[in-house]
């Protein structure tokens, strides 16, 4: 008997699905972004020199953009009543659908922008340093690796954008994407809240706070902070899949 | 089959289904007759999954249609009345869906959309309102699902299209596949559909095969009216006539007149037909 929870081949096919003709309606979106890092950086270059923290911080910008957005436009679908019709109906399961959606969202399309991103400055700069322009975009001698970039700050921040995005995607029918900018501003208001109260109850009294040991308080904050962020995201991946799972068509 | 009992389903206030059974079997063409608003379209959603009943039983070969699972919605597929395909070629779309359906026969689409006219290597939006129905039918027909659920197939449709529409379900069910096709437009199903179900705001009027129905009314043209016929409807031939067949002798089944009949007639047709 079959199993109508998981099965691997299922999922393949509903990945290579979504990739053939949900991911498409992102790819322009995509290489706007893609293109807009090298235009923002030949801009700014002209400006004055960047550093390579500075440089670091712009492909992070976009790549958590581009996490971000990925989810409304490559499933779109479910805002309209024809397009949830035809999700549901694909023969595969609940949780195989999300865990596509979930492979897609999380690590794909994160993974190919920063790949495509770091190969398109290489390009670049291989180009341009040859026609003499050596210090054009990032300098070929300071080419940042992988290894440049933070994951200890960057897989926290996707994991939490990309749980906020497919959730938003999932409820609101218009204007999904400004609908769940503004829940995040209002979400990351009320946790930094809570944050600070917990803190505050923590260390109340308590004589670091007196001496001065300041990297005590900031270390549990970023501790503190970085757990809710992770069980916020937790519950809204958990509430998209029931939301699908559930999902009707009036 | 399909097996209803007792159910109940409404928006919000509205309610569309109360209390409705009905039980369908495999191997035959449904024709889903009704006025607009009775809930063609919702009985086809609560039956593909779509719809959660609010309360009362709705199985199909012995699966809870709202539990999607996979083994469920790969034997069953549902052609919406307002079908538009996203930007993709016909054919490339067709391939890649298929590979979820266990039946599905690529030579049966090429056959389907060459018999159409349908150019595979043409993206939906390309196509016009009536070429992408054929590219849809001609999916769902090759996909050789165990349910077919087709609401409206003949809308949008040219003349000779209708007729290659009716050949070509005919043609292609298969001996086992229950179809249900939804219409207002009874005369381009005509001779496809049977057995005839009539749906009512206040359940199911009708579900009788086409030989029951003839067996037990007539259908025929008179020069006057008859005011002990069931239903009389005047045209240029005279009073089109429905009457309780008496005599035993069989006449063709005319199904707009039976439909307006039966909508005059509900509580004699629930009767007649022992459909309480």
């Amino acid at each position: 008997m079959d199993n109508n929870i998981f099965s691997f081949d299922r999922f393949i096919k509903v990945l290579k699905y979504d990739l053939r003709f949900r991911v498409m309606g992102f790819a322009l979106l995509f290489i706007v972004l893609l293109v807009s890092v090298h235009l923002f950086y030949f801009l700014i270059y002209n400006v004055g020199e960047l550093r390579i923290v500075e440089r670091v911080q712009i492909i992070q910008l976009f790549l958590f953009s581009c996490s971000f957005m990925a989810p409304f436009k490559i499933y779109r679908e479910f805002r309209s009543s024809r397009g949830k019709a035809s999700f549901i109906m694909l023969p595969a399961s609940a949780f195989e659908k999300f865990a596509s959606m979930f492979v897609i969202s999380l690590i794909l399309v994160p993974v190919s922008f920063l790949l495509l991103s770091l190969a398109l400055d290489y390009f670049a700069v291989l180009l341009f340093s040859n026609m003499g322009h050596d210090r054009f975009f990032l300098r070929y001698e300071e080419f940042i690796s992988l290894a440049d970039i933070d994951f200890s700050l960057c897989c926290p921040v996707i994991f939490t954008l990309v749980s906020t995005a497919i959730f938003g995607n999932v409820i609101f029918k218009k204007r999904a994407l400004a609908k769940t900018m503004l829940c995040v501003i209002a979400m990351a208001y009320i946790l930094s809240e809570a944050v600070t109260l917990i803190t505050n109850f923590i260390f109340w009294n308590d004589e670091r706070v007196y001496a001065g040991t300041w990297s005590v308080i900031h270390e549990y904050v970023q501790d503190i902070s970085e757990k809710v962020c992770l069980a916020f995201s937790v519950l809204l991946y958990a509430f998209a899949y029931w939301r699908i799972k559930k999902m009707q068509i009036s | 089959m399909i097996s209803i009992r007792n159910a109940q389903f409404s928006y919000g206030k509205h309610k569309v289904f109360d209390n409705v059974s009905l039980r369908l079997e495999q191997g035959k063409i449904y024709g889903l007759l009704g006025e607009n608003g009775v809930g063609k379209s919702t009985l086809f959603k609560i039956l593909s999954g779509l719809l959660k009943l609010k309360s009362g039983e709705c199985t199909l070969f012995g699966e809870v249609p709202y539990n999607r699972t996979p083994s469920f919605l790969r034997e069953i597929y549902y052609i919406p009345e307002d079908f538009a395909g996203e930007n993709i070629e016909v054919g490339r779309y067709a391939m890649q869906i298929g590979k979820f359906y266990p039946n599905f026969s690529p030579d049966r689409l090429q056959h389907i959309l060459a018999e159409f006219g349908v150019d595979p290597n043409a993206k939906f939006p390309k196509l016009s309102h009536g070429q992408q129905k054929k590219a849809i039918i001609a999916l769902a027909l090759s996909l050789r699902t165990k349910v077919l659920l087709m609401d409206e197939p003949s809308n949008g449709l040219d003349i000779p299209s209708k007729a290659l529409l009716r050949r070509l379900i005919a043609e292609n069910a298969s001996d086992d596949q229950l179809i249900i096709i939804s219409t207002h437009q009874v005369k381009d199903l005509e001779n496809l559909i049977d057995p005839i179900i009539i749906l009512d705001r206040e359940g199911v009027l009708l579900n009788a095969s086409i030989g029951e129905i003839a067996e037990k009314l007539s259908f025929s043209v008179e020069p006057k009216y008859n005011d002990r016929a069931l239903y009389c409807q005047q045209d240029l031939r005279g009073y089109l006539t429905v009457k309780h067949n008496i005599d035993g002798d069989e006449t063709p089944v005319d199904l707009e007149l039976l439909f307006n009949c039966a909508l005059q007639n509900k509580a004699l047709f629930k009767d007649i037909f022992n459909n309480k």
